[in-house]
């Protein structure tokens, strides 16, 4: 496409791209996100190109790899349009049945249809009465399934780059500013600082140049909606950048993006270039005097990374140290100058508040937490995947309504969220209306949006010896408290894991703690004894029963349970025996065989192959 | 296959193409990283010189990262993510299998450099957990007795 | 701006110009903070915390390290007030579980009334605070940078690169005499000088006069080249000149 020079171009452009878009014609969306590709999506995508191809649909039939639709729980999934048929688990050998018979003639294969774990009768044909879509709200997230991440024809045909082009054709920078503000956008990257509040400053900090940034680096365990974001929209997240640097007054911008996440840092870069090409980013801007350009930068592996001061000194090439923050950064940020940073979600927020305006967007979400959040519901949940919420929505909601509750009739036991700077909420606050401030008011934090759900065989003194370990291995090692603070607060943890915890460990840990906290020189530190303070405070008797009755209730700790056949169950198959590797079972064929306690390495082998559910941990 | 010795003139073109600026100090490393499975000692040395920053900072910044290794890295890889999804799923008596069938310790490679075992923080493909990435494939829903199997294939093509 | 901003310190008021660190403040008050990593010909690092003090800036308390934190606004400062004692004493056990055997700490934790780390705590044998000093000082005033970091978390070590000699290093001496714990062992003899922690040796240059060692020859080099001067002229010693 040739390059745009004008905001006229732009809109000529769209008029055309649309025009020449039939929205009856058939399409064939295939989720091509990371977590798809893990189960498939590259074959059922190669499987789709040769079938329509041989079956002589190749002009009739529009067919698109599309960025993560969300749904990762039952990858790949597929939709059909117009009629938004939607597919689950679709494998490459289902492909030439579903170009048989839906795409040419609309038939739908029921096998393919989703049904809810529970009712397997009842199946939904679209995707929008899906129930783990049926509840969300897809501002920004939506349309990832709509578009080729790597086209950015899709995305200007869907109305992208419009923000920019009224932001640049009728606003100022502090219009934009003041916009913003009164949209209450708060970063989403964890901090919930106003975003449009952060912007101002910048604008009116001393020096030049100033510094655009955005914060790819996404290390809450757990969490993975940036990631999905900026491989499936990636167009959405430079948008708001370039409305952001025209606001703030910025020429130089960065993506610092976590080097485990490949795809997208691909498609980031296709983007820019694609950006850059057509006159949407670099010099002269849709034909005006402004230019920003970016450059893509990637970590290293640090979690500290995500910082704002460690992010900064590594994109200066330095190790990934944080320094205080007395002076902030949009002062002194980036090689000294003012730097604005956001997260990708809050980029991606700017172009809807900037084209629909404050008012529109504060419709959505509570007073204090405006819009939508993007979360990644994980771990004990039945409809795992990334979801996009109204704030304000009740845990519950998210969990049952959408998350489809715990599987296995387990029963829930608490959430976690914020990641390893968040807390565990249990089910007395399932009720909670998820937003900023409310999550803070129950020890916790809304972080980036990780939500880990927990049944009854987690154990919650682990998790905080997990948490505390992650962190203390992530530690930059700088400063005294968290260094070596968090390295003994991790040693208690494991020894009162291990069965090892002594009276007295519970008030070290406490003490411990609030140092951590206090005296912390940055936000990794300063958060880190979360986890521990938020299980102590609702799972206490769990913490009690390690120390005092040598037991881990959840049936989760090696050195606390033990590992046992059922005699009544147990058909002697000898599976168990067979992968043993300590030679600890003990029997022969039709006997029940039995396990040797004191030779069981608890490697769990025997518990994960035994067909007769005949082995139990207690 | 033992350590390679460096050739200047790859981590000259690396330099090149990461702007010749030390500020991308690190992509230039992560760069040969990729290209030597590991950062030998004498490419760092030649690093500093050419960019003229200090040895000391080349070396903190090499030894700070995760994706880094002074030491070479075994020709089939294991990656176990420990992200907290992976975790609930029973992410630790995945890696203890694996380290008890390569009989390595997270962080070790074996002395034939045929194998690595490492763990990862979140690869961001939660549904999948327990997830392992065996040299860049995803193996997701991993089950003791897959990665078993797994290990075993390998074991046998590399014989 | 020559402005004053006022503040009190201990209950008692002082003013200070703006942007003074707190930690100056404090002392030009002559009121005492203890610190481990500070040293006022560096900059700043603000990574043992001993220096942390509470700040109320109107809303509320708040702990900062005294040494970073700069006076620009009205301020109330504490900086012995029982939560800070208790931080000082926690933060001081767990440097003495590092470093057991070190006096400087062991004489600072047991004014917080700690005489020997907690039982609970992993005890190492270290001899080093990571205060950094060593190498802020080798980096910024002498100029050749030849010591570093290693590693991260718990396992960070300063050092040397690759734990090996560094040939940029001058044989100077500074980083020992800043140690706070003196554990750059520092000698000289028999015509070399040797830093044993870096495991760094060099010749030293002998007087072409009186026949007595003088220099190390890696320092006059670097001394030369610094001075735009001669570095034959360094053959011939200050005494005998």
């Amino acid at each position: 496409m040739e390059r745009l020079t004008s905001f006229a171009a732009l809109e000529e452009y769209r008029g055309q791209l649309v025009a020449g878009r039939d929205p009856q014609r058939v399409m064939v969306a295939v989720c091509a996100g990371t977590g798809c590709i893990g189960c498939g999506a590259n074959q059922v995508v190669a499987a789709f190109k040769k079938e329509l191809a041989e079956q002589g649909l190749a002009d009739k039939v529009e067919f698109r790899a599309t960025g993560c639709h969300g749904f990762c729980e039952r990858g790949t999934l597929v939709v059909i349009h117009p009629q938004r048929v939607f597919y689950q688990v679709v494998s490459a050998k289902d492909v030439p049945e579903i170009v048989e018979k839906t795409v040419k003639t609309g038939e739908v294969i029921d096998r393919l249809l989703y049904a809810d774990k529970t009712d397997k009768d009842q199946k939904v044909l679209h995707e929008h009465d899906v129930p783990f879509y049926k509840h969300q709200r897809r501002l920004i997230f939506g349309n990832n399934g709509a578009i080729d991440p790597t086209s950015l024809d899709d995305y200007i045909a869907l109305g992208g780059y419009a923000a920019l082009a009224k932001a640049l054709a009728t606003m100022q920078s502090d219009q934009i500013i003041a916009e913003v503000k009164r949209a209450g956008l708060r970063g989403r990257g964890g901090g919930g600082f106003p975003a449009g509040v952060k912007w101002e400053s910048c604008r009116n900090a001393k020096g030049s140049p100033k510094y655009v940034v955005c914060n790819a680096d996404e290390g809450d365990p757990g969490a993975y909606m940036d990631r999905s974001l900026l491989e499936g929209n990636p167009h959405s997240v430079l948008e708001g950048m370039v409305i952001g640097a025209y606001a703030i007054g910025s020429n130089d911008g960065y993506i610092y993006v976590r080097n485990e996440y490949p795809l997208a840092v691909q498609n980031a870069t296709i983007a820019i270039d694609q950006a850059r090409a057509a006159g949407l980013l670099g010099k002269n801007i849709l034909g005006t005097d402004f230019s920003y350009d970016i450059k893509i930068s990637r970590g290293g592996g640090a979690f500290v990374c995500g910082e704002s001061t460690a992010l900064m000194a590594s994109l200066e090439g330095q190790a990934g140290e944080p320094r205080a923050k007395y002076v902030h950064t949009v002062e002194h940020g980036l090689y000294n100058r003012p730097t604005n940073l956001n997260n990708v979600e809050t980029w991606a927020n700017v172009p809807y508040i900037v084209l629909h305006g404050a008012d529109e967007y504060r419709k959505i979400g509570t007073e204090g937490s405006p819009g939508t959040k993007i979360f990644s519901l994980v771990g004990k949940v039945n409809n795992t995947g990334l979801i996009e919420v109204p704030m304000g929505i009740t845990l519950r909601d998210i969990i049952y309504n959408i998350g489809g509750g715990i599987p296995k009739e387990k029963k829930f036991k608490a959430v976690q969220t914020g990641g390893p700077s968040g807390g565990c909420i249990p089910a007395e606050h399932l009720d909670l209306p998820v937003d900023f401030d409310k999550l803070y008011d129950v020890g916790s934090m809304m972080g980036s949006g990780g939500m880990i759900v927990m049944d009854e065989n987690t154990c919650m003194v682990e998790l905080a010896r997990y948490f505390t370990a992650f962190l203390s291995d992530e530690s930059c090692g700088k400063c005294l408290p968290c260094r070596e603070g968090l390295t003994q607060m991790r040693g208690i943890l494991q020894d009162i894991c291990d069965g090892k915890g002594q009276d007295g460990d519970l008030d070290l840990i406490e003490t411990l703690a609030g140092t951590i906290r206090e005296c912390s020189l940055c936000a990794l530190g300063q958060t880190a004894p979360n986890p521990v303070e938020s299980t102590l405070r609702f799972f206490r008797s769990e913490y009690e029963a390690h120390i005092h009755h040598k037991r881990c209730p959840a049936g989760v700790c090696p050195p606390l349970i033990t590992y046992k056949v059922l005699p009544d169950r147990c058909t002697a198959c000898g599976a168990c025996k067979r992968v043993c590797p300590a030679a600890a079972v003990e029997g022969q064929k039709k006997v029940v065989h039995r396990i040797l306690v004191e030779k069981c390495i608890k490697c769990g082998q025997c518990y994960e192959i035994c067909p007769a559910d005949a082995i139990i941990k207690e | 296959m033992g350590a390679e010795t460096f050739a200047p003139e790859t981590v000259d073109a690396i330099v090149r193409k990461n702007g010749g600026t030390s500020a991308n100090l690190i992509l230039m490393l992560q760069d040969i990283q990729t290209e030597y499975r590991y950062l030998p000692h004498d490419a760092l040395l030649y690093l500093s010189d050419k960019l003229n920053v200090p040895v000391a900072r080349v070396y903190h910044v090499a030894t700070f990262y995760k994706a880094f290794s002074l030491k070479p890295k075994g020709r089939h890889e294991f990656h176990v993510c420990m992200g907290t999804a992976c975790h609930v799923r029973g992410s630790k008596l995945i890696l203890d299998q694996i380290a008890r069938e390569l009989d390595l310790p997270p962080g070790g490679t074996s002395k034939d450099l045929k194998f690595s075992l490492d763990t990862v923080n979140c690869l961001g493909s939660c549904a999948l957990g327990p997830l392992v990435v065996v040299d860049h494939e995803y193996v997701g829903h991993a089950s003791l007795q897959k990665m078993k199997r797994i290990v075993a294939n390998l074991k046998k093509k590399e014989d | 701006m020559a402005d004053l901003i006022n503040l009190t310190i201990n209950g008692r008021p002082t003013a200070v110009p703006y942007d003074t660190p707190l930690l100056t403040a404090c002392r030009d008050a002559g009121v005492d903070v203890p610190t481990l990593c500070h040293n006022d010909n560096v900059a700043a690092y603000g990574v043992c915390r001993i220096c942390s003090v509470e700040v109320n800036e109107g809303r509320k308390t708040r702990v900062v390290p005294s040494c970073v934190y700069t006076v620009r606004r009205e301020i109330a400062v504490q900086t012995d007030s029982p939560r800070i004692h208790r931080h000082r004493a926690m933060l001081l056990n767990l440097l003495l579980a590092r470093c057991p055997d070190e006096e400087p700490i062991q004489k600072l934790a047991a004014q917080y009334g700690v005489l020997a780390p907690h039982p609970r705590f992993q005890k190492k044998n270290d001899d080093c605070i990571l205060c950094g000093l060593c190498v802020q000082i080798c980096r910024d005033i002498v100029g050749v940078a030849a010591l570093g970091f290693e590693g991260r978390g718990f396992e960070r070590r300063a050092v040397s690169p690759f734990d090996a000699e560094n040939p940029v290093c001058i044989a100077c001496g500074a980083c020992a005499f800043a140690c706070p714990t003196q554990c750059i062992e520092f000698g000289e003899a028999g015509g070399k000088r040797w830093l044993k922690r870096w495991h760094r040796e060099v010749d030293m240059l002998v007087c072409e006069k009186c026949g007595n060692y003088w220099l190390p020859d890696a320092l006059s080099h670097q001394f030369a080249k610094r001075m735009g001067i001669d570095p034959a002229s360094l053959n011939v010693c200050t005494n005998c000149r």
